[in-house]
């Protein structure tokens, strides 16, 4: 007899709460104008909110999923469903001819995953490419690189300079179309972080005598970024790496997995949100906490067209895996590596101080943003905004309009325990318990 | 970290400067600045100043947080199913009219269920009650206390505040009079009102001056229940009161109380102008009624205002016979001419004063008339307002002017009519929408919905009220091949509204 998955298999592979419970409300026959099965896959045609039926798929020797639906988490809840239904041996689940729809994505699967081991084995019979000449390669391609940040830093320096003689009250009226030809020409010179932190520093429209200040303290430490490119020879590999991370240089996954600091622990989820970029983009951020190495880590995957994830994190739950921390003077960033299903463990939870989020920030100014773990704070809202209250003192909270009243509802004037993204200015919460043990979320951006 | 820098750098930087912070920050800041040309080196200590600011973590002074909120053993758990099918209910967004419809029989199920709203709907739940005024009062009955404590925690929420409780002591009642919204107030005084009459009635007196017009005619008003002789003198008071829409009220209020010097004397001027007299071939005795020739300076204590104001569409004496009209019971008519409501509007329409007796008349009737109700929705000139008139009839005598079939509803233009005056927390009769319910879901593949886009949203509505035992005999129609997106659209509306009121209504 065929061996099938069970109910709590299925629901393991949820991304998280929401999507595990939407799917097993689809999980019902007559939601499906179509269920088929075969050895190899399970298909299904579900009515979503679009006009047209979702088709969903799923490749039962790998348990990946495919939906025509736009959700972004992965695997979607028709996908929960469909395995849902499956295991629990749905009558119409049985072998059946395949539409032709199923047939293109496996063979599609299947033509991908041989091309991919051809290119491993050509890689293995081809002779290994001479290292010596690899790395002048490289290096070469490097030094052009470092040309071109070089000339547009010196560039934006001058041209901060040029704001700050004229006074930040007097920008010509022209300002934000020079910053954002300014923007555009640090993307050209291969220095996409200059661009994204001279963007942020414009904000939108003319700014305010408070919105000066910031201006200015934002141009301030780009200043001390495009002093830094100069200044790079007389670092330590640890700060220039801050440095390249900060010029948003991109770094080879490969390289961190073969030369990062490697650390295998059992992973608490602690937080994770997603993110949409523009252009079809969405960045997935999971941070982590080790239980036994204590340490926190940032899982930043990016996915385009709704193509999925790679690995599931779930909220609260605990993973054993082995992360590799890229390098920089505050190692957070991680690339991970033998990934395991989650399993649930009484864990302790960690307590952050503002003190350890100050001293990251000391040692990098340029740091997007770092964990924070508060326990026992109180949440209020003053009419405009929440607010944060630690035994340190409040800290504002960047949440939109009812979600503020939505984590406000789920503390109740009881303590919590928030843990979020601390960017210098203001917490962006990401998840928050009670002392029931309940969670609060925050919903996609 | 004090901005001491900004002030140079808003005029601009022509010469060399040093931030100056106190410090061992000030050395480094020193160093900074003499390394380059002035503002390049301005710009840098900015920057060392902002490096350090980030690696400061600034809190704010302490916020005044909320006090604790006791457990409420009747709120939903975080896992129970119902939590999902209210989230989706209440989800924010456009209002449509089925959408209200939802969101109160949601209400009404979870109250009928005795449980209240879970934590994660409560935000969006009052923020619907903000903008929906009509959903308030069953919103406050799945609240519960913790909905009650989060609607104290935001002022726009202020429409939700907690009720007194029952037993509520005499120094709470007092600071909520004192203290409370308009709405609290109110509340605070209709409860008062069934409980005291007498003491209310004296808070009014005493309150009146300090009182803007708007919240003195609900005020006013709030004194319907329990009128009695006591009541007069107030009253008679406010028959001269600044604002015309309070002395409207009092008006009709006084003439109530059959005791009143004020019914006594509307009744006196309209007996003067009703004459008996025999007339016809047949020298049947009959009533004429003629309107008052002059003006009276009796009127202006009756709240009758003798000058007609400009735009008035009736005439003179038309506009004075209204007046006196609109003030006295409908009973009065049945009971002077000795004819039934029917024949007293039809013996209306034959006379000189019609439109000025029946403008009175519309405004008079309520629903504790009903063949007052009936005579006047027969008329042909109260077509504009029949879905408000039959919203006044019980639901049973009210469908008996439909045609049972949804086709002839449509064609005859009465869908709107059965839609407008079925309230907004009704539904049909169980056996009306039996009648209609096979034959709304196959109107959803109909060619019809293609360019009558009021008809979409009229056939959702009409799936919103029926009443919850047919829900089942429902099949949505699926749109024709040809049909455009909107049509999809409105189908696979029907259907989530469908499942929702289903599952609203299923075991919980």
């Amino acid at each position: 007899m065929e061996v099938r998955l069970t109910r709590e298999q299925v629901l393991a592979l949820a991304p998280d709460a929401a999507s595990a419970k939407a799917g097993g409300g689809l999980a019902i026959d007559g939601k499906w104008a179509l269920l088929g099965a075969d050895d190899e896959a399970l298909w299904g045609e579900c009515q979503g909110s679009g006009s047209k039926p979702y088709q969903t798929q799923v490749d039962l020797a790998a348990l990946v999923s495919r939906c025509s639906c736009p959700s972004r988490k992965f695997p979607c809840k028709h996908g929960l469903a469909l395995l849902l239904l499956y295991a629990a041996g749905n009558p119409r689940c049985v072998p059946q001819a395949r539409p032709a729809w199923v047939d293109e994505w496996l063979n599609g699967r299947r033509d991908r995953a041989a091309r991919k081991e051809a290119a491993v084995e050509a890689a293995a019979v081809a002779p290994p490419p001479d290292p010596q000449a690899q790395a002048a390669a490289t290096a070469k391609r490097e030094q052009v690189r470092w040309g071109r940040i070089e000339a547009g830093a010196a560039e934006l320096q001058r041209w901060i300079a040029d704001q700050f003689r004229q006074g930040l009250a007097n920008l010509p009226a022209d300002f934000h179309a020079q910053g954002q030809t300014m923007v555009a020409r640090m993307v050209d010179a291969q220095a996409p972080g200059l661009a994204s932190q001279l963007e942020a520093a414009l904000g939108e429209g003319a700014p305010g005598l408070a919105g000066l200040g910031e201006l200015g303290a934002r141009l301030g430490l780009l200043q001390l970024l495009t002093q830094a490119v100069a200044r790079r020879a007389q670092y330590e590999p640890a700060r220039l790496a801050d440095l390249r991370a900060a010029l948003g240089w991109p770094v080879d996954r490969e390289a961190v997995q073969r030369d990062g600091e490697a650390v295998h622990d059992r992973w608490h989820v602690q937080g994770q949100w997603l993110v949409e970029q523009p252009g079809n983009l969405v960045e997935r951020r999971v941070w982590l906490h080790g239980l036994d190495s204590g340490r926190s880590a940032l899982v930043q995957d990016f996915s385009h067209g709704g193509r999925g994830w790679q690995e599931q994190w779930r909220t609260g739950s605990v993973h054993a895996a082995r992360l590799h921390f890229h390098a920089g003077s505050v190692p957070l960033r991680a690339v991970v590596t033998e990934f395991e299903a989650p399993r649930t463990e009484a864990t302790t939870p960690r307590t952050d101080t503002f003190d350890a989020a100050s001293q990251a920030y000391a040692r990098n100014p340029w740091l997007p943003q770092v964990p924070m773990r508060l326990q026992d704070v109180h949440i209020a809202h003053d009419g405009t905004q929440c607010w944060l209250q630690h035994a340190e003192g409040a800290l504002p909270l960047q949440l939109p309009g009812l979600q503020a009243w939505a984590l406000m509802a789920f503390a109740g004037g009881h303590p919590v325990c928030v843990m979020g993204e601390w960017d210098g200015q203001v917490l962006l919460p990401l998840s928050a318990w009670n002392a029931r043990d309940e969670r609060w979320e925050r919903s996609a951006a | 970290m004090n901005q001491a820098w900004l002030k140079p750098a808003l005029l601009g930087i022509d010469r060399p400067q040093v931030i100056a912070v106190g410090g061992a920050l000030d050395a480094l800041l020193q160093a900074v600045a003499d390394a380059d040309e002035p503002a390049l080196a301005y710009s840098r200590q900015v920057g060392v100043l902002a490096a350090c600011e980030r690696a400061a973590v600034r809190t704010a002074a302490a916020v005044s947080v909320p006090p604790p909120v006791a457990d409420d053993p009747l709120q939903l758990a975080a896992d129970h199913p119902w939590v999902a099918l209210l989230a989706t209910v209440f989800q924010p967004g456009q209002f449509s009219p089925w959408g209200k419809r939802l969101r109160l029989q949601a209400c009404a199920q979870l109250a009928a269920h005795g449980r209240h709203l879970p934590v994660a709907v409560l935000p969006q739940a009052l923020e619907a009650g903000a903008r929906l005024a009509v959903l308030r009062e069953a919103l406050r009955a799945v609240l519960g206390v913790r909905g009650y404590w989060l609607a104290a925690c935001n002022p726009e929420w202020r429409y939700a505040s907690a009720p007194l409780e029952a037993q509520a002591s005499a120094e709470e009642v007092e600071q909520v009079w004192n203290e409370g919204s308009s709405e609290a107030r109110l509340a605070v005084f209709q409860q008062q009102r069934l409980e005291d009459a007498a003491a209310a009635r004296t808070r009014l007196q005493d309150s009146l001056k300090e009182l803007p017009a708007r919240e003195r005619a609900a005020f006013v008003a709030a004194l319907q229940p329990g009128l009695g002789a006591d009541d007069a003198p107030l009253l008679q008071a406010l028959l001269k009161d600044r604002s015309r829409e309070v002395r409207a009220l009092a008006g009709p209020m006084l003439a109530r109380l059959p005791d009143s010097a004020h019914a006594a004397y509307l009744q006196a001027q309209m007996a003067a102008l009703l004459q008996q007299s025999r007339s016809g071939l047949l020298r049947r005795l009959a009533w004429t009624l003629e309107a008052p020739a002059t003006l009276d300076p009796g009127w202006a204590d009756a709240a009758i205002d003798g000058k007609r104001p400009n735009g008035e569409v009736l005439g003179e004496r038309a506009w004075w016979l209204y007046q006196l009209a609109r003030q006295l019971p409908l009973a009065w008519w049945c009971r002077t001419l000795e004819k039934p409501a029917a024949e007293v509007v039809a013996w209306a329409r034959e006379g000189d004063w019609y439109q000025a007796l029946l403008r009175a008349w519309l405004e008079r009737v309520d629903a504790s008339e009903p063949e007052w109700v009936e005579a006047l929705v027969a008329l042909k000139e109260t077509h504009a307002r029949k879905s408000e008139l039959l919203a006044l009839l019980p639901a049973a005598q009210r469908e008996r002017y439909w045609p049972a079939k949804l086709q002839d509803l449509i064609a005859q233009g009465l869908l709107d009519d059965v839609l407008d005056s079925t309230g907004a927390a009704q539904s049909l009769s169980a056996a009306y929408s039996q009648a209609l319910a096979p034959s709304v879901g196959a109107l959803f593949g109909d060619e019809r919905l293609r360019y009558d886009y009021l008809l979409r949203d009229r056939l959702l509505e009409l799936l919103a009220v029926l009443h919850p035992s047919t829900l089942a005999g429902v099949q949505i129609a699926e749109p024709p091949a040809t049909a455009t997106d909107a049509m999809l659209h409105c189908a696979q509306q029907a259907r989530a509204l469908l499942a929702l009121r289903q599952a609203l209504y299923s075991p919980f």
